[in-house]
């Protein structure tokens, strides 16, 4: 299924962040997470690329999900300590569901991240998505990199000027951090502009309607995909609420 | 004396599968150095793994006698002053005035020497009539010109300028000649 048209794939992550959103029962999202491992197995979804790319903000989905566990009063008290509640049923499962949320938005992510954009957004197209929104997406998609680049180069350009960040007190730090949006904030701005200097010059909206040179095709069994996603998304959905 | 040497050294990028090579390759104190290639060729890999802001797969860099690999990048940037393709992405302040001054602040160092250094480095890059110009949005979109000056404060030994002739237009532009000349007079090195 690596190769499934990206409309499969965004129905697919459609169905399991909106099941991610709704679901708060133990088992389901147990099951939805299951769901969306698998999926982004099927899908050809570089997990462990990703994990690598992506663990320095690791402790702060850590943090997010510990503090869950530990603000939350309700249900049976599961560690106790001089007569104090430490940890609460509700709040370890309020925890593994923030886990698990993370763990669904993430497989959704790397899938997409997968998908070549200019596919994506040719499958917007062709879904009626206005042309301009498309557009938008994409370039935004093409900017998101290069942050991370400019932000990287500033940080080194620092260092070698002989600021080393380790010394640095964490107030003159909060100052520093800050200096460093300002060469990627006029850069965005910079390539904003000629983005949009370029677009009027090969005369972008000149006409309401655009012709798309390359278009994507569902075959028969990216038809039995969406057949099977929406299935289990309605049944999901009912069943749910049944119990 | 060799200022940078590189031996044996490998780097590659796993995304792209590019692979750069370089057996051994020296640059002295004194010299002026032009590094050209096609694009894509590893001009800038080369050049950022002799300022060892990359680090190589293989291989051994030497900054001044010592590794590369022990060296912070603050460490580096005393001996060799670095400007990069993109030069916007080393301006932090509004103004060329503010941004000579930004990393004296953010160290807490004394405000009257720096400020004399400032002036001093303004003055020998000509840059002095416009310390209150704004840097942004530069001459050539992305001028070296401003950020050469900071990057100098620390009289660094080698320099090694990506694109140096970038943006050294009008006022500044006889400061570039005059300033690799003095460089290299005073047995400093440029690639």
């Amino acid at each position: 299924m690596k190769s499934a048209d990206p409309r499969v794939k965004l129905l697919w992550a459609v169905v399991c962040t909106s099941g991610a959103v709704f679901f708060s029962k133990p088992w389901w999202m147990l099951g939805l997470t299951g769901f969306s491992l698998f999926g982004a197995l099927l899908f050809g979804a570089d997990l462990v690329g990703l994990t690598r790319r992506l663990k320095r903000f690791l402790p702060v989905l850590l943090m997010v999900a510990a503090v869950q566990v530990l603000f939350v009063r309700t249900g049976a008290p599961l560690v106790v300590v001089g007569g104090r509640v430490l940890l609460t049923a509700d709040g370890v499962w309020r925890g593994l569901s923030a886990a698990m949320r993370m763990v669904i938005i993430f497989c959704s992510g790397a899938v997409m991240a997968r998908e070549d954009s200019r596919r994506v957004i040719n499958s917007l197209i062709q879904m009626k998505v206005p042309y301009v929104f498309c557009f938008s997406l994409f370039a935004a998609l093409r900017f998101i990199p290069l942050f991370g680049e400019a932000f990287a180069q500033a940080l080194t350009a620092l260092q070698l000027r002989g600021v080393d960040l380790r010394r640095v007190p964490w107030r003159q730090k909060l100052r520093l951090y800050s200096a460093l949006l300002v060469p990627v904030l006029a850069e965005t701005l910079a390539r904003a502009e000629n983005l949009a200097a370029v677009m009027e010059a090969r005369g972008f909206g000149a006409l309401p309607q655009r012709t798309i040179y390359v278009r994507n095709t569902m075959n028969g069994r990216d038809w039995a995909a969406v057949a099977v996603l929406l299935l289990v998304g309605v049944f999901a959905v009912r069943f749910y609420y049944a119990s | 004396m060799t200022a940078i040497a590189l031996f044996d050294v490998l780097y590659c990028y796993e995304r792209s599968g590019f692979v750069l090579s370089c057996p051994r390759l020296e640059l002295r104190l004194g010299e002026l150095t032009l590094i050209t290639g096609p694009n894509g060729s590893g001009k800038t890999t080369l050049s950022k793994l002799m300022c060892g802001i990359l680090r190589p797969k293989q291989g051994r860099i030497s900054i001044f006698g010592r590794r590369a690999d022990e060296l912070s990048l603050g460490e580096i940037g005393s001996k060799v002053g670095y400007l990069f393709q993109n030069p916007s992405r080393q301006l932090f302040a509004p103004t060329v005035w503010q941004e000579m001054l930004f990393v004296q602040e953010i160290l807490g160092q004394d405000p009257q020497p720096a400020r004399a250094r400032a002036e001093q480095l303004l003055a020998r890059f000509r840059l002095a009539d416009l310390k209150e110009r704004r840097v942004y949005p530069s001459a050539a979109g992305s001028s070296s010109a401003w950020p050469s000056a900071p990057c100098s404060w620390e009289e660094p030994s080698f320099l090694s300028w990506m694109n140096p002739l970038l943006g050294w237009i009008g006022p500044t532009a006889p400061s570039f000649t005059s300033s690799w000349t003095s460089y290299c007079l005073r047995g400093r090195g440029w690639p």
